[in-house]
């Protein structure tokens, strides 16, 4: 099954922990063919290209797995 | 609100979460609020979700059975389950009309059953009256009349010779052969007038007798009595 990306929103958060920190995190919004939004976050210093693309190509390896 | 998807929730569950449970669950729904657009946790495992629209989501199959057995699924159940083609009745209940509920069948097969039997037997008197008619006249039958006369003469003469033998013991002699019991039984039946003989008795022992065996109470972690 054909399931380009197609993203949508990348942008900048900060969200507050339990232990009243904050961490920055990148958040993507993004469709895989016609599924979706998927929403994925990436803690600031841990971002890359490379994990985006792993998580990515995680989620559509499932999502080929599943039942149509 | 992100729109609920439930093949990318699905998804992410099984791409992040490889272990299905319902604390897996609420870590998923805290980790990524989006996937589950608002819904909530719901269940009595807390392994349903269910929409701000009302839907309700079963996602952990088996949940109450081992984790071997366990999956993943995003399952939306109906609002009654399956169709049960056994479902009662909407009330309220009516009584039945029997007379125009029970059915009357075909009219007159009963009647055409009967009257095809009886017809089948027409004539059958006179072939009885022939087959009786061929019985009375065979030379077997007459041979049987002549034997079971014959028995039956003797009868008369069998009946005499009993009564003759019951004629022959008199009554009186019955009697008499009584009369001796009545004493035998007056002296059995008088009074025990002899003493009774005093019963035996073991002479006491010279020696005196054994000590009483001392007992005390077994305490806890102890010497245990005969260990």
């Amino acid at each position: 099954m054909d399931l380009p990306l197609n993203l949508k929103n990348v942008a900048d958060e900060s969200l507050v922990q339990q232990d009243g920190t904050v961490k920055k995190y990148k958040r993507y919004d993004f469709f895989l063919g016609k599924f979706g939004p998927f929403v994925e976050r990436f803690e600031l210093e841990a971002w890359n290209d490379g994990a985006v693309a792993t998580r990515i190509a995680a989620l559509r390896q499932h999502l080929n797995g599943l039942p149509t | 609100m992100t729109p609920f998807d439930a093949a990318a929730l699905l998804t992410m569950l099984l791409a992040f979460y490889p272990v299905p449970s319902p604390a897996n669950l609420v870590t998923a729904r805290r980790e990524r609020p989006e996937y589950f657009a608002g819904a909530a946790l719901i269940g009595r495992s807390g392994d349903k979700i269910q929409l701000p629209d009302g839907r309700i989501f079963d996602l952990i199959f088996a949940v109450d059975g081992p984790i071997a057995g366990r999956r993943w699924q995003v399952i939306e159940p109906g609002p009654a389950g399956p169709v049960d083609p056994w479902a009662l009745e909407e009330g309220p209940l009516t009584p039945i009309e029997w007379l125009n509920a029970a059915p009357s069948g075909t009219a007159g097969t009963f009647e055409a059953l009967v009257g095809g039997a009886a017809e089948s037997l027409g004539g059958s008197d006179g072939v009885l009256e022939a087959a009786s008619n061929n019985v009375a006249a065979s030379a077997e039958s007459a041979a049987l009349a002549d034997g079971g006369a014959g028995e039956l003469d003797d009868v008369d003469q069998a009946v005499a010779e009993i009564s003759a033998a019951r004629s022959a013991e008199a009554l009186a002699d019955v009697i008499g052969q009584s009369e001796g019991l009545t004493q035998a039984i007056d002296a059995t039946d008088a009074e025990y007038d002899e003493a009774p003989v005093e019963p035996s008795m073991p002479e006491p022992s010279p020696y005196p007798p054994p000590p009483a065996p001392e007992y005390t109470e077994p305490t806890e972690g102890g010497p245990q009595p005969g260990g």
